[in-house]
């Protein structure tokens, strides 16, 4: 019989109050001789002997940063003084896989630079809705069914055009994706035929596209008219129809107007909106659905080969892309700009810094300051007074981040910042900070692009020769 | 693209044939005051198309629109006519017609074969249910290219036995794409393209509004009629949602400053490690051109 065991059944209140102070000499010895070292040995609670639950307080809690014992009350720490890995980080949503869906609701996602856009996660998420339509449909003690409603459930099929699968379709909703092999080029037309193709082999139940004004929404347009529907663009809510639609209200020429949903559309001033039944070509506008958030969706790819045949018919060809037009970046819109460069207070070298929005090929920014010093027009600010930029890459030059300067970037995809000061919010914000001076950084910028483009421009002679 | 581009092309081939525009205008009307004036997208599109003729080409230009007749209507059509048109004809249709089939038929009765032929229009309607399809729809009835987001028509040129128009087309964050495009095609303008100019009042009175007939029987619009529309309701304000599941969290959602937080933060590098990083970033983003 060890010693512990003895102290055990004869309560030591001196040791006990030492194991209690943090700050006393022997606080360590105490705790070990109580065996209360090893954190989480002595249980949190536990049920008492009238059934009562029983808490010890002192078992639970950290230590917080003032060297001061806090008890989180939340329920996310329990007994023992270390966080484990929180619950929080650990990936707790609910993973659905649709084995044999009923049917297929198709979205074609925009997919700006291989990224999914907001809008093609609030289509997915729309998509989602309309696919479990049949499990929304059953009493409560059913849907707890989860394999009894599959097989009522529809899959939502993600159409891409290209070669690769976006990140984050799993998360988005796409319970299947179909790769469709066509050049990245401007080809609506041949677009529009893989869509047939697919349209002919799985006939989905709904095709729902963006409603944006070069891809999503003149694809769908082109799609709908081949199909001899009239598409809903400008689709903001879309809602299940409680009562059933009748008979009679069917109309000649308004067809699938026995659809269970019904849709509002936008018009195109922005100034009427249309109800009808939901067709089969969908075109909605952004936050026309929550996008997902809840579960995790298999993503799984199917051979298009195998769906669609051999080889996809080539349409007669009457659009040719010739490629993008170098547009000077200047002259783009601060709001409109995808790349920018944008200085502050921290620059001192203004003529590098033009140089390097010359080289780099980006649209020039400023913070409140540098305008407000006159080394830039007013019109560059960015900023809550400025311009709200929305750019794919935001460069920070000697920026210390003002939150009205923040507010102005909460669009920006990713931001980089160059700073001398490690601490500032700007560094907070960015996805890359560099801490160094600002002039030497955009000067190495300057001189490793122009390596970059001299060696292309070597290559693409070699070609040639 | 410069205007000197554009002319070393296109003048000098006074033996061409002119060439056919049709441009398809509407009623627009204003946003705020809603009084009937031109629409905004359609007068880009005769702005486009007046530009055209100013090269020194030879221009066979129509403006046509297809509507219900009425005072406000005319008042918004002499808007176009004051632009410089001497005549703009106005096919008669009822209030609930369907004007696709009467466009369609207008369009391929003035088809006259081998002139190089080209339809503007905006890409949407400011008035009724301006979904955007009626280009596509037209396009696709007769057979012709349909091209959306158009800025600048830069040449019209013969390649074998076939007239190809070089175009330009506005993507989304100021970038711009030059296609070439088989006629006849029917090109929807964008809203970055030229600003219309001004219209003056003497040509707008001088001007002729000209009725035609509609060619076939007019169809009513059997899906308008059905789903009116109506006074467009407020969108909602997203919220944002936190599924949090207990206090602590709900807490930090609530008082979270704005930080990405997973940046790379790059202390003690030469300025040389530190634009290698970046231009790798660049790289990755592909705004490096």
């Amino acid at each position: 019989m060890s010693d512990t065991d003895i102290l055990r059944r004869r309560r030591d209140p001196r040791l006990e109050w030492m194991a209690r102070n943090r700050l006393h000499p022997e606080h360590s010895q105490a705790l070990a001789t109580l065996g209360l070292q090893a954190s989480g040995q002595e249980p949190a609670e536990w049920p008492g002997p009238n059934g009562l639950v029983r808490r010890n307080p002192h078992a639970i809690g950290f230590i917080g940063p003032n060297g001061r014992k806090r008890i989180d009350r939340s329920g996310a720490q329990t007994g023992g003084a270390a966080p484990a890995a929180r619950s929080g980080d650990q990936d707790k949503r609910r993973l659905v896989e649709i084995e044999t869906p009923a049917f297929h609701i198709a979205v074609v996602p925009d997919t700006a630079s291989g990224r999914l856009t907001a809008q093609d996660r609030d289509l997915f998420g729309l998509a989602r809705r309309l696919a479990d339509q049949s499990s929304e449909q059953q009493s409560p003690e059913q849907h707890a069914h989860e394999q009894h409603s599959h097989e009522q459930r529809g899959a939502v099929l993600a159409v891409i055009f290209g070669d690769r699968v976006p990140e984050g379709l799993d998360e988005a909703g796409a319970d299947r994706v179909i790769l469709l092999p066509v050049t990245d080029a401007y080809s609506p037309e041949q677009r529009r035929v893989a869509l047939s193709a697919l349209e002919a082999a799985l006939t989905p139940r709904h095709w729902l596209l963006p409603d944006t004004a070069l891809s999503g929404g003149d694809l769908g347009r082109r799609l709908a008219i081949s199909l001899g529907e009239r598409p809903a663009c400008g689709v903001w809510r879309v809602d299940f129809r409680q009562d059933k639609p009748q008979e009679t209200e069917s109309v000649e020429g308004a067809p699938n107007s026995e659809s269970e949903w019904l849709c509002l559309c936008r018009s195109g001033s922005g100034r009427r909106d249309q109800s009808r039944p939901l067709p089969r070509v969908v075109l909605a506008l952004a936050e026309c659905g929550e996008p997902v958030v809840e579960t995790r969706h298999a993503a799984r790819l199917i051979d298009p080969s195998a769906v669609l045949g051999a080889e996809l018919p080539t349409p007669l060809a009457r659009i040719e892309d010739l490629g993008a037009v170098a547009v000077d970046p200047a002259a783009i819109a601060l709001d409109e700009s995808e790349f920018i460069l944008s200085a502050g207070n921290g620059v001192r070298d203004w003529e590098g810094f033009h140089l390097a929005a010359q080289v780099l090929g980006a649209t020039e920014g400023a913070s409140r300051v540098a305008v407000d010093d006159g080394h830039m027009p007013r019109d560059r600010q960015v900023g809550a007074t400025g311009t709200w930029v929305s750019a794919r890459v935001y460069v920070a030059v000697g920026i210390s981040g003002a939150i009205q300067h923040l507010q102005g970037i909460q669009r920006c995809d990713r931001v980089v910042a160059i700073n001398a000061d490690a601490g500032c919010d700007m560094v907070k914000r960015a996805d890359l900070s560099v801490i160094a001076d600002s002039a030497e950084v955009l000067e190495a910028l300057v001189a490793q692009v122009r390596a970059l483009r001299g060696e292309e421009i070597e290559v693409e002679s070699r070609d040639v020769a | 693209m410069s205007h000197d581009d554009r002319t070393a092309h296109s003048v000098g081939e006074a033996g061409n044939p002119a060439l056919r525009i049709d441009v398809l205008v509407s009623v627009g009307r204003h946003g705020l005051t809603e009084r009937a004036r031109r629409a905004d997208l359609d007068a880009r599109a005769l702005e486009l198309a007046l530009q055209l003729g100013e090269d020194g080409r030879r221009l066979n230009l129509e403006v046509c629109h297809a509507g219900a007749p009425g005072d406000d209507t005319e008042a918004a059509l002499r808007d176009y006519l004051g632009m410089g048109l001497e005549r703009l004809n106005w096919i008669h249709t009822r209030e609930s017609s369907d004007v696709l089939p009467v466009l369609r038929d207008y369009l391929r009765q003035r088809d006259s074969g081998s002139e190089p032929r080209l339809v503007l229009c905006g890409m949407r309607a400011e008035e009724g249910e301006g979904s955007g399809v009626v280009p596509v729809a037209l396009a696709e009835q007769l057979g012709w290219a349909s091209v959306p987001g158009i800025v600048a028509v830069e040449t019209v040129e013969r390649a074998s036995d076939q007239w190809y128009a070089q175009v330009l087309q506005a993507l989304p964050r100021g970038q711009r794409r030059r296609l070439r495009v088989r006629l006849p095609a029917i090109l929807g303008v964008d809203v970055a393209a030229p600003t219309p100019r001004q219209s003056a009042f003497g040509p707008a009175r001088r001007g002729i509004l000209e009725p035609v007939a509609a060619a076939g029987d007019l169809q009513p619009d059997a899906s308008l009629a059905a789903w009116p529309l109506m006074p467009a309701k407020p969108r909602p304000k997203r919220l944002k949602i936190v599924t949090a599941s207990n206090a602590r969290d709900r807490f930090k959602a609530a008082a979270a400053k704005a930080d990405s937080g997973g940046g790379k933060l790059l202390t003690d590098v030469t300025p040389q490690q530190g634009a290698e990083a970046i231009v790798a970033l660049l790289k990755e983003e592909g705004v490096l051109r």
